[in-house]
């Protein structure tokens, strides 16, 4: 066995290389902490450090967004407990203004409280978050959510459709508010009002259902006006029931007929950009001004009013047609609505059966009773025959109330069963009152003598309910959101947790023992030092040096 | 002549002044690379008869001989050749590895921060501060696409000055060897008997050596000690004393990428990139296919699906001004530079070919988006017209009909994202393109947006009280829906047939070279010790060793002194009998 030379000095070095290789990797671990200096280290610890670091960022920002969710829920909250406060105090108001002995003064100063109430109300409908958005806007942030309309005479919501969600873990998303239009707006109401006027679609601004229901806003408007002694009779009012407050763009003409008490207009929607609501209400207004309707705007969609005058008649108006423009603007086909003509409604307490072989016979003991209109004008009515109808005898009593001195004031309900007689007004004063004189008709009908209904009372009596309706609607979004506000705290700490054991995880993963690499540093350290040590030793032996 | 004790004594100096000239040569190339150690044979000399018998003359010199063994140097070559490639393998790989392990050119943080930037846009839409940091981060992203791909692009271009200077060397080493080859030839035609002219021998292996460093040769002794040598598949280098010429050229349906051309002494130009076996050459073309371009096509890969898939929601967005797909003004795309893929014509192409093919990407079909790049090779003309194919990266192929002006598979084969479309003209058989859907969408992406208003979070749906959905035309600033959509893409499992996200694919392109640069270094350490297990066995046998050659001079100036000390003694017995005569 023989080694050249040359070789044996290259293993020397070989070896030396070797070593101060392993050392210096070692070296970088430690100063940079890591045990992963390049993904050929560990290629499977160098891609779940990736996929480790990607879901502690992706974590932490879901916290960011639950951040964001809470402090707006913080907001809402706080908004919400002041209208509480405020809806509090009104229905305190509104248990006074039942008082009877209430004169027209201390009606007229609780009217300025509530008035100011409204207003207070209003401002926090229309509260905004700290980046300047309306907190009650949902996805339409920018507008005010409630603003006083003229035309509609009352405040209109006329912010967004959509409440906003954000993403507080995958696939767990939260809403970050409540839309003005569900806490203040729609809410149940057994007002004639809300009863009455609107379209048998049931229409509201785009996207919701509106039977029956009373904006808050409309509620203590009411009472406001009741306290100084006015009363509003709707009108017939059909609302299209899409969100078009960006206008419409038409290439070709779309025409459509609208029919109210003056009878039919034929509508040529001339084909344009119409780049607002207000565009659109101008136009369609320039064609049907002669007739009484009006087009207007509820702050996101367009209505058609009736602005018939005629005391006493319920107002009618209708829709027809065939043209992109009902679909565009929510409408269908024929949609209809009626007004009333109301003021006090006065029932009877029994449903009648009547019929051919269940006569209601007045013919041999005849029967007459009063009926008492608010001005104290009064009508006898005086029943003498059979009737084998409800329709029979309700035409009969009408007849006698026509041409009489409560024609105008009082009419019967052409189809109310049990029987309904309502005093026709404008004014808070309206009132009908039933006077039994002889025979058994009240007795028939349920009626009892002397009984009177104001519609002041009923108005009130209705603010009431509706204010008991809305307190039960701000205190289910407020359980809402107190729900919302446990979930997001309760996804926060698993998500805080997530991060922790992530991290711990990635620190497994990627971070250098020190301990390990510390000694493993030593041990490099001592075999360089050898491998030194033998070259230098090594490359002395020679017999050159013994010659 | 002197004859008897004298021209013996002769005889030895002379044979020991040589061994000593011998053992002297041997110490002065002690470090000299490919040196084999010389030895001195030497020879009884022709007895005499004398009557009495047979009486010795000494010494002769019969040979100087090199130690020298064919199986270790065969074996030195080519573990040489097998070094060679792994380790420039492994030089280049750890250069991609080292790119990918830096924090400041990361991909995934950046996707990530684009994705955060995403979501602080849907918690607060209409903030132009919030969506201005989105359309910078959308920018820093896609500057890392494009950073990191230069890089590559700088890797490309390294591997090519590489390949140039390496066939430069090829070149040369072909050439001095063939040179060797006629100097060895004319040396062997003075010699007479087996003398060999050592170093030259020595040097031409010592250039063998250094060629199969750069690519893998087969030797074949040929006449008169002269060589061939063979690379590739059979391609000859060098015949005897003609030298071939190893060029680059920049491939055909790639002008980035050069391939490597072997230019006979006849002047018969051929391809050989993809015959090349061994050596660093071979370990640069690998590098290239294996690491750096399907690394480049996966990185574009990812561009392209963040691109396509951020665009696909965006431009069905509505933007803070109300502007959407539905009312004119149109919404736009979030990112550029992904509305055609890249198609090449091959320069072989028939002169009458005049197809025009329009690519783009599926948007219905992102998750299919394949790295690979594609050839597409005309197969028949008819009704319908015929095209192979043929996936780049694993050699798989397909046939692609032409209906209705697009070219479709038939049967279960889907196409990679893409579609193909004929915008013009006509192709003949035979003639060839490539389609590269993800190779430079890395470079490409870019962001299309100016405006923060522009981008689109909104989706403005909305449903009327009948269940029916419409969308309403004009600003919508607090709705966030399509941003929750764009925010859910980070989720999406979109990538690589519906079974990776945007980061999961990243992470394909990070452990890969990984795996291949670790790989990579173990073949190298691996080879390195066969490599040193070859140059010490070579060592062993024909390395010089001091000690032995101490040894041996120790050895020689003591003949040489016998020798000489046989001088002495002849003279004085020749005085002896001179003072007897006396």
């Amino acid at each position: 066995m023989r080694i050249s030379t040359s070789w044996a000095q290259q293993l020397g070095v070989n070896a030396m290389n070797t070593q101060q290789v392993k050392l210096s990797e070692t070296q970088m671990q430690l100063s940079a902490g890591l045990k992963i200096l390049r993904p050929s280290d560990d290629p499977a610890a160098a891609t779940r450090t990736l996929n480790l670091q990607e879901a502690i960022d992706k974590t932490e920002q879901y916290q960011k967004n639950i951040d964001s969710v809470r402090s707006r829920l913080n907001i809402e909250e706080a908004s919400l407990e002041t209208a509480e406060d405020i809806m509090f105090r009104a229905k305190e108001l509104t248990i006074q203004a039942l008082n009877g002995s209430l004169t027209d003064n201390d009606r007229v100063s609780i009217k300025y409280e509530i008035d100011q109430m409204l207003s207070n109300l209003v401002g926090v409908a229309n509260t905004r978050n700290a980046n300047g958005e309306y907190i009650f806007s949902g996805d339409l942030s920018s507008v005010k959510p409630f603003e006083w309309s003229g035309d509609v005479n009352g405040y209109v919501y006329q912010g967004g459709i959509n409440q906003r969600v954000l993403d507080i873990a995958p696939d767990r998303q939260v809403a970050d508010g409540d839309l003005g239009f569900n806490v203040f707006h729609n809410i149940s109401s057994v007002s004639q009002e809300a009863n009455a006027t609107v379209d048998e679609y049931g229409a509201g601004p785009s996207g919701f259902s509106e039977l029956n229901k009373r904006s808050i806003f409309d509620t203590l408007q009411s009472l406001s006006l009741a306290l100084d002694g006015k009363f509003d009779i709707p009108k017939a009012v059909i609302t299209g029931d899409r969100f078009n407050r960006y206008g419409a763009t038409y290439a070709v003409d779309q025409a459509f007929t609208l029919t109210g008490d003056g009878g039919t207009v034929n509508v040529v929607f001339p084909a344009a950009t119409y780049s607002t609501l207000d565009d659109v209400v101008t136009e369609i207004n320039t064609q049907i001004s002669a007739s009484n309707m009006l087009a207007r705007s509820n702050g996101n969609s367009i209505e058609f009013v009736s602005t018939s005058t005629a005391v006493g008649v319920a107002s009618t108006i209708n829709i027809a047609g065939s043209s992109q423009f009902l679909t565009d603007f929510g409408f269908a086909d024929g949609e209809a609505a009626k007004g009333v003509s109301l003021g006090a409604i006065m029932d009877g307490a029994k449903t009648l059966n009547i019929s051919a072989g269940n006569p209601l016979d007045y013919s041999v003991n005849n029967t007459k009773f009063e009926l008492v209109a608010a001005d104290g004008s009064k009508q006898e009515i005086n029943l003498t025959t059979s009737f084998t109808s409800l329709s029979a005898l309700v035409t009969e009593i009408q007849t006698q109330i026509t041409g009489s001195p409560i024609a105008g004031k009082i009419e019967i309900d052409s189809t109310a069963n049990p029987i309904q007689f309502n005093s026709i007004s404008s004014g808070t004063k309206s009132s009908v009152q039933i006077m039994q004189v002889v025979g058994d008709f009240l007795t028939d009908t349920g009626f009892s003598t002397g009984q009177i209904e104001r519609v002041y009372d009923k108005t009130v009596n209705d603010v009431l309910t509706d204010i008991d309706t809305a307190l039960d609607n701000f205190l289910k979004t407020r359980t809402s959101l107190g729900a919302r506000i446990n979930a997001i705290d309760d996804q926060e700490s698993q998500n805080e947790k997530f991060v922790v054991d992530l991290n711990s995880s990635l620190s497994e993963t990627r971070d250098l023992d020190y301990a390990e690499a510390i000694s493993r540093f030593n041990i490099e350290q001592t075999s360089l030092q050898a491998a030194q040590q033998a070259y230098s030793r090594v490359q002395n032996l020679s017999l050159f040096n013994f010659l | 002549m002197a004859s008897g004790m004298l021209g013996t004594a002769i005889t030895g100096l002379q044979a020991f002044q040589r061994s000593l000239e011998t053992t002297s040569h041997n110490i002065s190339n002690v470090n000299t690379e490919g040196y084999s150690r010389q030895r001195v044979d030497l020879v009884t000399k022709k007895e005499q008869m004398i009557g009495v018998g047979y009486l010795g003359t000494g010494v002769s010199i019969n040979n100087i001989s090199r130690s020298y063994d064919q199986f270790l140097t065969t074996q030195l070559r080519s573990s040489t050749s097998a070094f060679g490639d792994v380790d420039k393998y492994r030089e280049l790989s750890i250069q991609v590895d080292d790119l990918l392990a830096d924090p400041a050119v990361g991909i995934a943080p950046e996707i990530k921060k684009f994705f955060n930037s995403v979501n602080e846009v849907t918690d607060d839409p209409s903030s132009i501060a919030a969506r201005q940091v989105m359309l910078s981060q959308g920018g820093i992203l896609t500057s890392h696409f494009k950073t990191m791909n230069s890089r590559f692009e700088e890797m490309r271009s390294l591997v090519n000055d590489d390949l140039t200077v390496m066939t430069k060397e090829i070149t040369s080493f072909a050439a001095t060897i063939a040179e060797l080859n006629q100097k060895i030839a004319n040396a062997q035609g003075q010699a007479s008997g087996d003398q060999q002219p050592n170093d030259l021998l020595d040097q031409r292996d010592t250039v063998l050596n250094q060629l199969a460093e750069l690519i893998d040769v087969s030797v074949v002794p040929s006449n008169s000690n002269m060589v061939s040598v063979f690379i590739g598949k059979g391609q000859a280098l060098v015949l005897d004393v003609n030298a071939s010429k190893i060029s680059t050229k920049p491939s055909d349906l790639d002008p980035s990428k050069l391939d490597i051309v072997l230019e006979s002494p006849s002047g018969m130009a051929e391809v050989i990139s993809n015959s090349l076996s061994g050596g660093a050459i071979s370990g640069a073309l690998r590098f290239r296919n294996e690491i750096l371009d399907p690394a480049q096509q996966q990185l574009g890969r990812v561009a392209a699906s963040i691109a396509m898939e951020v665009n696909n929601i965006h431009e069905l967005g509505f933007d803070l001004d109300g502007n959407g797909p539905n009312n004119g003004t149109g919404a736009t795309l979030f990112f550029s530079g992904m509305t055609s893929v890249p198609v090449t014509d091959s320069p072989q192409n028939s002169v009458t070919s005049n197809l025009v093919l329009a690519v783009t990407f599926d948007k219905t079909k992102l998750e299919n988006i394949d790295f690979s790049d594609f050839k597409l090779e005309k197969l028949t003309s008819g009704v319908p017209n015929t095209y192979k194919f043929t996936r780049e990266a694993d050699d798989t192929s397909y046939t692609l009909n032409e209906v209705g002006g697009f070219l479709v598979p038939s049967g279960t084969d889907v196409l990679p994202g893409i579609t193909i479309e004929v915008a013009s003209g006509s192709a003949a058989v035979g003639d060839g393109f490539l389609i590269r859907p993800t190779y430079s969408a890395a470079s490409n992406i870019g962001v299309n947006l100016t405006d923060p208003r522009q981008i689109a979070i909104a989706t403005n749906a909305a449903k009327d009280n009948d269940g029916n959905s419409y969308v309403v035309l004009g600003p919508m600033p607090g709705d966030n829906r399509n941003g929750l959509l764009l925010a859910g893409l980070e989720n999406k499992l979109g990538m690589i047939g519906g079974t990776a996200s945007f980061h999961d694919s990243y992470s394909l392109v990070v452990s890969e070279v990984g795996v291949l640069t670790k790989s990579a270094k173990v073949g190298s350490t691996a080879q390195e010790t066969l490599l040193n297990n070859a140059k010490s066995a070579w060592g062993n046998v024909s390395g010089v060793n001091l000690d032995e050659e101490a040894a041996n001079l120790v050895k020689f100036q003591q003949s040489y002194q016998a020798a000489a000390q046989m001088i002495s003694v002849s003279g004085t017995l020749f005085d002896s009998l001179l003072g007897a005569v006396n």
